[in-house]
C-alpha cells in the first residue's frame, strides 16, 4: 500500500486500534485515541508525535478542548483531560460504563461525554467539573454537537436531539431511519441537519427541523457495499467527517474505502483507495485541506488470523475532490 | 419498593416464584447487570452457549417483574431458540425447551410453536413440552387434543415419565370432574356464599355444551372478566386485539373466549401429526385445498389478529405449514410480532445475495444489540480477567513453589542436621569403644603383670617345695619303688598333657543345679537342693568313680614313682577349673585368703588328723597345673580344709597309695572332679571341670597323698549349680564369691574362659562351660574341699569348718589318684564312654528325638499347644482351656518356674470343700519349652503300664505324671498335681528342726520305696538323672500299712508315699545303644545320696578307700549296719557297665528285714507324719 505523494502516514501510530482521529482548531495537530489505552498527539506537518499519554484502558474518544487540553475517555470509564503544556494529566469524572464519546461544545463551552451506561454528561472545562448527567432510552453509541445541540445516537436505533443548553428535556426523539445500528452520526457544519450511517453499508441524511416538509428531505443512501460475483458484501459504516466548507462529508467504512459524498445532491463526489483496512475514523482539518484517516481493524469479523496494522494516513485532500459539484 | 408497591399489579406471576429483590433493584444496577450478561453473551467461548443464554433469560425474567417486556423477553427467547435450532445437543435439553415454552408463552399461538417444535423433534423428549402444550390444549378446551398429546408425550418416551403421567392423571380428573385447570392453578379465593346470578351465562364444557353442576364461580362466563356473555360458536366476534385478562397467569395465553369451544381438531388432522414425520418447514407452501387461507389477513397488523376460524385455523395448519411464508418476501416491515417465528424463518431465508460483513450473530445476540465497540470492549474485558486470572493463579502457584521450596530447605536442612548427629553419635561411640579398647588393654596388662608375678611367687615356691620334696623324697625312699616313680611321672605328665576340659561337663537343660549351702550351721536342715547329677561331666566322672579300670596299679606304681622322684613343681591349685578340687598352696604366704571355688565335694585326707597347722608338713605335694599360671589370680591359697569331722568318720581310713579307684574317666578328669561334678550344684557359667590336677605332682608317699586341689574357679561367678528352686541356693555361690572375692577380682571369669579355652577335651565330650565348681573352702590343714554353707557372700563363714553344713554330696578324691590315661586307656574310656556323637543331654539330640517319635508328643492326650501363655503371679491364665489361678511361685530352678496354681473348676462340688488339694496344681513354666519332660512323663507311666504285673508294686503314682502339658513358641508349662507336703528334704529338714533322729524303720520304708521307685524306672529303660532328696515330694508316712505277711503284698498294696519329680534331664535309654548303662549308675548314686541324707540328715560324702568308695557316716549302732552298708556299697562301686547291682534283690533283703522291724514303723509314723503333715 503504497502512499501517494499527497497522503503519508503517521509516524508513531498507536499499536493496536485507532478509535478516534480529531483535529482541534488548528490544521497542525491531531489527537488520536486507541486501544492500546493511548491517547497522542501529533503534528501532522511535522509528522511526529507530540505526546502520548496513557489511560487505564482502551480509549474510546478524544477531543481537542483547546489547542492545549484533550479530552478523552474510553473503557476506563474516567473522562480524562490532558494538558499539553505541563504535561499532565487529571481525571476529571466517571461515568458508570466506559465512555463511548468525547465532544466539546464551542458554543455552549461545555465537554460532552456519551457512555454505554445510558449517560451523557456535561463537563464544564473550565474548572473542570461534571455540569450534569443525563440519562439516555439506551447505550450511547455516538453524538454530535451541532451549534448548540446535541445529537445523541444510541442502540435500538434511536435518536435524540438535546438542547445543550436545556438539558431539561429531550428535544427531538426520532428513531434512525435505517433498519440497522446506528454506527456514527455527525451534524452538518450548517446545522440543518446530520448524517447518520449504520453498520448495514447505509448512510441517510436527515434533518433537523421537525417540519414535515424538512423531514421530507431525508433520504438514506447504501454505500460501502462491495458486490461480487452477485453477491452484495454489506460493510459497516464506521466513520463520517464534515468538511466544514464545503458541507460535504466523507465516510469510511470496513470495506477500507473513503468516500466522499455531496450530501445535499446526493452524490458521491470521490472515492480513495482501499486503505488496509477499515477505516475506524475519519477527520478533516478546520480548513478542510488535509482529511486524517484511521484504518485500523475493528474486529467487525471477530478475530481473523492476519490483523493489519493500524495507521493513519494524513491526506491532503484538494478542492476537487472536496468540493461539490454544480 | 414504593414503586414497586405502587405498580404491584403490574407484575405478571412467575410459576417458579420471583425474588423480592428484583422488585426493588434500580435502573443502573439493572442495565449493569443486563450489559453484563450481554457481554458473557459475545464473549462466551466454553462448550455450553446455552447456559448463558439461559441464565441471561431467567435473570430477565427476575429482573423484569412487569413481564419482562422491557427486558425484551420475548426477543431474547426468540433469538435464543433461533441460535440454537439447528443444535443437536440441545434438541432435547431441558433449558432449550424451558426457553421454547417461555417464548411460546409469550406469543399469540402457543400450539402453533408446540406444534412447530413437536415436527421439528425439539423436545419431543421432554415431558416438558408436552405438559406445557397439554396445559395449552386443556385451557384452550381441546381436551381430547390435550389427551392426544399427553399422548404423544407417552410415546415418544418423555422424561421424566413418571411426571408425565401424572400430569396426564391429573388432567383425566379433572375432565372428569370437570374441574378447569385454572381454577385449579389459581387461589380459589371465591366465595362460596355467592349467589347464582341471574340471566347469566355459564360456561359449558365439552363437545356437548355442557354446563357444569356448579353454577357460581369459575362456571361463570364473565367470572373471569368480560361481559359474561356467552358467545356462539360461529358467530363470535373477535375483538380484533388481544383483550387482557386478569385471570390469565401467563401473558398472552390465550384468553378463554378464543377457541374454547375446543373443537377438536379432525382426528385426522391430529393423527397426521403422527402419520407424516417432521418435515422441514417449507415456506410460503400452502395446501390447495385450503381456500380458508384467504381469511389469514394480507396485512399484517403489529398486534395479533384474532382469527375468527379457529377450525378454519387448526384445520388450515396441519402443524406443517407456518402460514407465513409470505412475509419474507413483503415489502412491507416485517413484524417481528405477527409471526412468533419470523425470526427464525427470517434468518433461514436471508437473501443470500447479501452476505454482512460483520459478524451480526453478534451485534443482534442477546435481548440487546451490541456495537463493535462494545463487543472488542467485552472481549477485551474478559481477556483482562482471564489474564488477571491466570496472574493470580500464577502468583498462588508461585507461592505455592516457594513455600515447597522453603519446606524442601527445611527438610535438607533437618536432614543435614539429622547427619551430623549421627556422625556425632558415631564418633562418641567410636571413643567409647576406644576407652574401653583402652581399658581392657589395661586390664589385660594388669593380669598379665599379675600372672607375671604369680609365676614368680609360683616359681619360688616350686623352688621350696622342690627342696621340701627332696627331703621327702629321700625320707620316703624306702617306701616307693623307683621305678613306679618314673611311670607316674609319664603318667602325670601325660594326664598333665591331656587336655583337660573343663568344658566336659554338658549343661543340658536343667544341668545347672545348684545346690546352695544353707546358711549356717549344722543344725539348719538341708535346705538347698541337692546336687545335681545331671551333666554330662557328672556322669562321666561318676563313672569314672564307678568303673574300675585296669590302670590302678599302674597307677598305684605311678603314684609312687613320682613321690620318688619328687614332685616337680608345686603348682598353685588351678583357679581354673579345670580341677573339680582347690589345690592346695602350702605358701600360706600367699594372701588369697580365701579359697578358690568349692569343690563338690569334700576331698578327704586320710591325714584328717592333722589339723591345719600341720598343713605344710602334709603337704607332700600340689599339684601343677600348668595352665594355671593365667589363673595366678584365681590362686586359693588357702591350705586345704581338713575333714572336720574326723571324729565323725568312722573306719574310714585312707590308704594312700594302696588301692585307688581308679576311674577311666571317660575324660581326662579326675574321678574327682567327675564325681564332685556328678553330686555339686554348679553353675553354668562358673563350671569349669577343674583340670585335672597334675598328677605328676602327685605325690608318691601315699600316706600323706593328698591332693590339695586348689580350685580356683572363678569365685565370683561361682554361682553354682542354681536349682533355682531354693532361693538359698546363691549360697554356693556366693560362698565361692566370698572366699575369693578378696582374693581374684574381676579375673575370674576371664580366667576360666582362659582356662577353658587352654584345654580341650576329649572328643565325646563336648566342652561346656559348665563345670561345677564349688568354692572351696580349703580349712585348717587339709585339703578337703567341700562346700562350707556358712559361707554366703554376706556372712563369709571361714571359720566354720563344720563339715556337716556340706551341702552337697562330696566325694572325697584324697585318695584318688587318676589313671594313667595312655593311648590304650583314652581308647578304652572313649569307647567306654562313647554313646554317641552328641552327648544324652544335647537340647538339639533331645528335640531330634522327639522328631523322631513313632507317636508323636504333639498326639498325646496331655500336650496342648496354645498360641501364647503369660503366667505371672496372682494373675489368672487359661492353659489348655480351663481357668488358672496362679498363685505364688514356689520353686526356681535354671529355666523352669514352679507355680501353684488352683484350677477354677466351677463344676467343683462345694460341698466337698475347697480345701481340697485336688484343685491344687503345680505349674512347672520353662522357658524355652522342654517338650521332653513331658515325653519322658508319658512314657513312664506308659512303660510301666505295660510292664505292671497284678499283684506287683505300682510305682506309676510315684513318678510325676503331668495332667497336661501346655506349649508355646517361648515356653512351656506341665500341669501336676500339686503336693503341699513337700519334698524329702523339707522333711528330712522338719525332722532335724525338731531334732528327731530318723528311725530306722522309716528309713527302711522309705528306703525300700526309693528302691522300688528306681528299679522299676529302669526297667523301663528310663534313667531319671537328677535323684535327689529335692526330687522326691513326700506324701507323708501311711500309718496304716496294711497288715500283711507277704511283704510284697503288703508294699503292693499300701499308697506310694513319695513321687518323684524332676525328669527334665531324665534320659529314655532306649534311644541309645545298649552299651550304655554307666548312665544308671548316676541315679544309684542319686539313690543312696538321698537315702544319705534321709538317714544322717546330710549330704553324702563319699571317699575311696581301698579302692571301695565309701561313705564318711557311719550307721547308728542299733541299725541293721550291715544291710545298710551292702546298699551303699553296691550301688557305690559298681564293678562295671554290665555288672549293675541288682537293685531288686537289695530291696528284697531290705523288705525282708522291714517285716522284723515293722511294729517299729507303726510307732514312729504317726509320730513323724504329724511332723511332717
Amino acid at each position: 500500500m503504497g502512499e501517494t505523494p499527497n497522503e503519508f502516514k503517521l509516524k508513531n501510530p498507536p499499536t493496536d486500534g485507532v478509535s478516534a482521529v480529531k483535529f482541534g482548531n488548528t490544521s497542525q495537530f491531531l489527537l488520536a485515541s486507541s486501544w492500546d489505552t493511548s491517547v497522542r498527539l501529533y503534528d501532522v506537518v511535522t509528522n511526529n508525535m507530540r505526546i502520548k499519554y496513557h489511560h487505564s484502558a482502551p480509549v474510546l474518544d478524544c477531543c481537542f478542548y483547546d489547542a492545549v487540553h484533550s479530552y478523552s475517555g474510553g473503557l476506563d470509564n474516567t473522562l480524562k483531560v490532558f494538558d499539553f503544556n505541563t504535561n499532565t494529566e487529571s481525571s476529571v469524572g466517571q461515568h458508570d460504563d466506559a465512555i463511548r464519546c468525547v465532544e466539546y461544545c464551542p458554543e455552549v463551552n461545555v465537554v460532552v461525554t456519551g457512555s454505554w451506561d445510558s449517560t451523557v454528561k456535561l463537563w464544564d472545562p473550565r474548572t473542570p467539573c461534571a455540569a450534569g448527567s443525563f440519562s439516555q432510552p439506551d447505550k450511547v453509541y455516538t453524538l454530535s454537537v451541532c451549534g448548540d445541540r446535541l445529537v445523541v445516537g444510541t442502540s435500538g436505533r434511536r435518536i435524540l436531539v438535546w438542547d445543550l443548553r436545556n438539558m431539561g428535556y429531550v428535544q427531538q426523539r426520532r428513531e434512525s431511519s435505517l433498519k440497522y445500528q446506528t454506527r456514527c452520526i455527525r451534524c452538518f457544519p450548517n446545522k440543518q441537519g446530520y448524517v447518520l450511517s449504520s453498520i448495514e453499508g447505509r448512510v441517510a441524511v436527515e434533518y433537523l427541523d421537525p417540519s414535515p416538509e424538512v423531514q421530507k428531505k431525508k433520504y438514506a443512501f447504501k454505500c460501502h457495499r462491495i458486490k461480487e460475483e452477485g453477491v452484495e458484501y454489506i460493510y459497516p459504516v464506521n466513520a463520517i467527517a464534515f468538511h466544514n466548507l464545503h458541507n460535504t462529508f466523507a465516510s469510511g467504512g470496513s470495506d477500507g474505502f473513503v468516500n466522499i459524498w455531496d450530501g445535499f445532491n446526493k452524490k458521491r463526489l470521490c472515492q480513495f483507495h482501499k486503505y488496509p483496512t477499515s477505516i475506524a475514523s475519519l477527520a478533516f482539518s478546520p480548513d478542510g485541506s488535509v482529511l486524517a484517516i484511521a484504518s485500523s481493524y475493528m474486529y467487525e469479523q471477530d478475530e481473523i488470523d492476519d490483523i493489519p496494522e493500524d495507521t493513519i494516513y494524513i491526506r491532503n485532500v484538494s478542492d476537487q475532490e472536496t468540493k461539490p459539484k454544480s | 419498593m414504593s414503586d414497586w408497591e405502587l405498580s404491584k399489579e403490574n407484575v405478571q406471576p412467575l410459576k417458579s416464584g420471583r425474588r423480592v429483590t428484583s422488585f426493588s433493584s434500580d435502573q443502573s444496577t439493572l442495565k449493569k447487570e443486563k450489559q453484563e450478561y450481554e457481554s458473557a453473551l459475545r464473549t462466551y467461548n466454553g462448550d455450553d452457549p446455552l447456559e448463558i443464554w439461559h441464565s441471561y433469560i431467567l435473570w430477565i425474567e427476575q429482573a423484569y417483574p412487569k413481564g419482562g417486556k422491557s427486558g425484551h423477553l420475548v426477543e431474547l427467547c426468540e433469538r435464543c431458540i433461533s441460535q440454537f435450532k439447528d443444535d443437536e445437543r440441545y434438541q432435547n435439553d431441558q433449558r432449550y425447551i424451558e426457553v421454547w415454552i417461555k417464548y411460546a408463552n409469550c406469543t399469540n399461538d402457543p400450539h402453533e410453536i408446540y406444534q412447530f417444535m413437536y415436527d421439528q423433534n425439539i423436545g419431543t423428549k421432554l415431558t416438558l413440552l408436552y405438559e406445557a402444550w397439554a396445559t395449552c390444549a386443556e385451557i384452550a378446551g381441546f381436551h381430547k387434543k390435550a389427551n392426544a398429546i399427553y399422548q404423544f408425550g407417552v410415546e415418544n418416551g418423555a422424561q421424566p415419565y413418571d411426571l408425565l403421567n401424572r400430569r396426564q392423571e391429573e388432567f383425566q380428573k379433572r375432565i372428569i370432574r370437570g374441574t378447569d385447570i385454572r381454577d385449579a392453578e389459581e387461589d380459589q379465593m371465591m366465595d362460596m356464599d355467592e349467589n347464582r346470578s341471574a340471566l347469566g351465562q355459564l360456561r359449558t364444557v365439552g363437545k356437548k355444551h355442557a354446563v357444569p353442576s356448579v353454577r357460581i364461580g369459575a362456571a361463570k362466563q364473565g367470572f373471569y372478566g368480560g361481559l359474561g356473555i356467552r358467545q356462539s360458536a360461529n358467530n363470535q366476534v373477535a375483538p380484533g386485539f388481544q383483550v387482557y385478562n386478569d385471570e390469565i397467569s401467563a401473558p398472552s395465553i390465550l384468553p378463554a373466549q378464543t377457541g374454547e369451544w375446543g373443537e377438536m381438531p379432525h382426528r385426522k388432522v391430529v393423527n397426521k401429526e403422527n402419520e407424516l414425520k417432521a418435515g422441514p418447514w417449507t415456506k410460503g407452501k400452502r395446501f390447495p385445498t385450503k381456500p380458508s387461507a384467504v381469511t389469514v389477513p394480507a396485512s399484517r397488523p403489529s398486534f395479533s389478529v384474532h382469527d375468527e376460524n379457529p377450525d378454519d385455523q387448526e384445520m388450515r395448519t396441519p402443524m406443517k405449514l407456518p402460514d407465513v411464508g409470505k412475509q419474507v418476501l413483503s415489502s412491507r416491515k416485517p413484524d417481528k410480532e405477527s409471526d412468533p417465528l419470523y425470526h427464525i424463518r427470517i434468518k433461514d431465508s436471508l437473501d443470500p445475495n447479501q452476505k454482512p460483513m460483520y459478524c451480526k450473530a453478534k451485534i443482534y445476540c442477546g435481548a440487546d444489540e451490541f456495537s463493535f465497540e462494545e463487543i472488542r470492549a467485552a472481549r477485551f474485558r474478559y481477556k483482562l480477567r482471564k489474564a488477571e486470572e491466570k496472574k493470580r493463579l500464577e502468583e498462588e502457584r508461585r507461592e505455592i513453589e516457594a513455600s515447597r521450596e522453603e519446606l524442601r530447605r527445611n527438610q535438607e536442612f533437618l536432614r543435614l542436621q539429622a547427619e551430623e548427629i549421627r556422625l556425632q553419635s558415631m564418633a562418641l561411640k567410636r571413643e567409647q569403644e576406644a576407652m574401653v579398647e583402652k581399658c581392657r588393654q589395661q586390664l589385660l596388662m594388669h593380669q598379665e603383670q599379675f600372672n607375671a608375678e604369680r609365676q614368680m611367687q609360683i616359681q619360688r615356691q616350686k623352688e621350696q617345695v622342690d627342696i621340701d620334696i627332696q627331703r621327702r623324697i629321700q625320707q620316703s625312699e624306702a617306701r616307693s619303688a623307683a621305678s613306679t616313680v618314673n611311670r607316674e611321672d609319664e603318667s602325670l605328665s601325660s594326664l598333665n598333657s591331656s587336655k583337660r576340659t573343663p568344658a566336659d561337663f554338658n549343661n543340658s537343660q536343667s544341668s545347672s543345679r545348684l545346690s546352695a549351702p544353707t546358711p549356717d550351721s549344722l543344725k539348719r536342715s538341708l535346705t538347698a537342693p541337692s546336687p545335681t547329677v545331671n551333666t554330662q561331666e557328672a556322669y562321666k566322672l561318676v563313672m569314672g568313680m564307678f568303673n574300675a579300670s585296669l590302670e590302678i596299679d599302674k597307677f598305684d606304681d605311678c603314684g609312687r614313682e613320682t613321690t620318688e622322684q619328687g614332685m616337680p613343681q608345686i603348682q598353685h591349685g588351678p583357679e581354673d577349673k579345670s580341677v573339680p578340687f582347690t589345690v592346695f598352696d602350702e605358701n600360706s604366704a600367699q594372701k588369697t585368703p580365701d579359697t578358690g571355688p568349692k569343690a563338690p565335694f569334700a576331698i578327704y585326707t586320710e591325714e584328717q588328723g592333722q589339723p591345719k597347722s600341720n598343713m605344710s608338713a602334709k603337704m607332700p605335694f600340689q599339684i601343677f597345673d600348668e595352665n594355671s599360671g593365667a589363673h595366678a589370680s584365681n590362686y586359693v591359697k588357702e591350705p586345704p580344709v581338713s575333714m572336720h569331722d574326723d571324729e565323725r568318720m568312722d573306719g574310714i581310713e585312707s590308704q594312700a597309695g594302696e588301692d585307688f579307684t581308679i576311674a577311666p574317666v571317660g575324660s581326662h578328669q579326675s574321678f574327682v572332679s567327675a564325681a564332685r561334678c556328678a553330686s555339686t550344684p554348679f553353675h553354668p557359667e562358673n563350671n569349669s571341670i577343674q583340670s585335672i590336677p597334675d598328677i605328676s605332682q602327685i605325690p608318691v608317699d601315699k600316706t600323706r597323698e593328698s591332693f590339695y586341689v586348689q580350685n580356683n574357679t572363678d569365685v565370683k561367678n561361682l554361682s553354682p549349680i542354681m536349682e533355682g528352686s531354693n532361693e538359698e541356693s546363691d549360697g554356693h555361690a556366693t560362698n565361692s564369691t566370698a572366699s575369693s572375692m578378696a582374693s581374684h577380682d574381676g579375673i575370674s571369669k576371664h580366667s576360666v574362659k582362659s582356662i577353658r579355652a587352654s584345654h580341650s577335651h576329649i572328643e565325646p565330650i563336648p566342652e561346656t562351660d559348665h563345670i561345677p565348681t564349688s568354692a572351696v573352702q580349703p580349712k585348717g590343714a587339709g585339703f578337703t574341699i567341700f562346700t562350707d554353707e556358712g559361707l554366703r557372700i554376706d556372712n563369709i563363714n571361714r571359720d566354720d569348718d563344720d563339715v556337716g553344713n556340706q551341702s552337697e554330696h562330696v566325694i572325697d578324691t584324697t585318695t584318688y589318684i587318676p589313671p594313667d590315661i595312655d593311648d590304650k586307656t583314652q581308647a578304652l574310656m572313649s569307647t567306654s564312654i562313647y554313646i554317641d556323637p552328641h552327648d544324652p543331654f544335647d537340647a538339639e539330640t533331645i528335640q531330634g528325638f522327639l522328631k523322631k517319635l513313632t507317636k508323636p508328643l504333639s498326639s498325646y492326650s496331655n500336650y496342648v499347644a496354645e498360641p501364647m501363655m503369660k503366667i505371672k503371679s496372682q494373675e489368672s491364665t487359661t492353659l489348655g482351656g480351663d481357668l488358672y489361678l496362679v498363685m505364688d511361685a514356689v520353686g526356681k530352678g535354671g529355666n523352669a518356674k514352679v507355680y501353684k496354681a488352683e484350677k477354677m473348676d466351677y463344676d467343683i462340688d462345694f460341698t466337698v470343700g475347697l480345701e481340697l488339694n485336688e484343685n491344687y496344681y503345680a505349674l512347672k513354666v520353662q522357658s524355652p519349652p522342654c517338650p521332653w519332660e513331658l515325653y519322658i512323663c508319658n512314657e513312664i507311666q506308659d512303660r510301666l503300664t505295660q510292664q505292671l504285673h497284678p499283684g506287683e508294686v505300682d510305682v506309676r503314682p510315684s513318678m510325676m505324671s503331668v495332667e497336661k502339658g501346655c506349649f508355646c513358641d517361648d515356653m512351656s508349662c506341665l500341669i501336676t498335681k500339686y503336693y503341699s507336703s513337700g519334698t524329702l528334704l523339707d522333711f528330712v529338714n522338719k525332722l532335724s528342726a525338731h531334732n528327731l533322729q530318723m528311725e530306722e524303720s522309716i528309713a527302711l520304708y522309705l528306703s525300700i520305696e526309693l528302691m522300688y521307685m528306681i528299679e522299676k524306672l529302669h526297667k523301663c529303660h528310663i534313667i531319671h538323672g537328677d535323684i535327689k532328696p529335692d526330687n522326691f515330694m513326700f506324701l507323708g508316712l501311711r500309718p496304716d500299712l496294711p497288715e500283711c505277711s507277704d511283704v510284697l503284698r503288703l508294699f503292693a498294696q499300701c499308697e506310694r508315699p513319695l513321687v518323684l519329680i524332676d525328669f527334665g534331664q531324665s534320659i529314655d535309654m532306649t534311644k541309645y545303644p545298649s552299651d550304655t548303662t554307666f548312665l544308671t549308675k548316676t541315679d544309684l548314686f542319686g539313690l543312696v545320696g538321698t537315702i544319705h541324707v534321709l538317714l544322717f540328715k546330710q549330704y553324702m560324702k563319699v571317699y575311696q578307700q581301698s579302692g571301695t568308695w565309701r561313705i564318711t557316716q557311719s550307721f547308728p549302732r542299733k541299725w541293721n549296719q550291715s544291710l545298710w552298708k551292702k546298699l551303699f556299697h553296691e550301688c557305690l562301686n559298681v564293678p562295671s557297665c554290665s555288672q549293675l547291682p541288682d537293685l531288686a534283690s537289695l530291696r528284697q533283703e531290705f523288705q525282708d528285714y522291714f517285716l522284723t522291724i515293722r511294729t517299729q514303723y507303726y510307732a514312729c509314723a504317726s509320730k513323724f507324719n504329724s511332723l511332717a503333715g
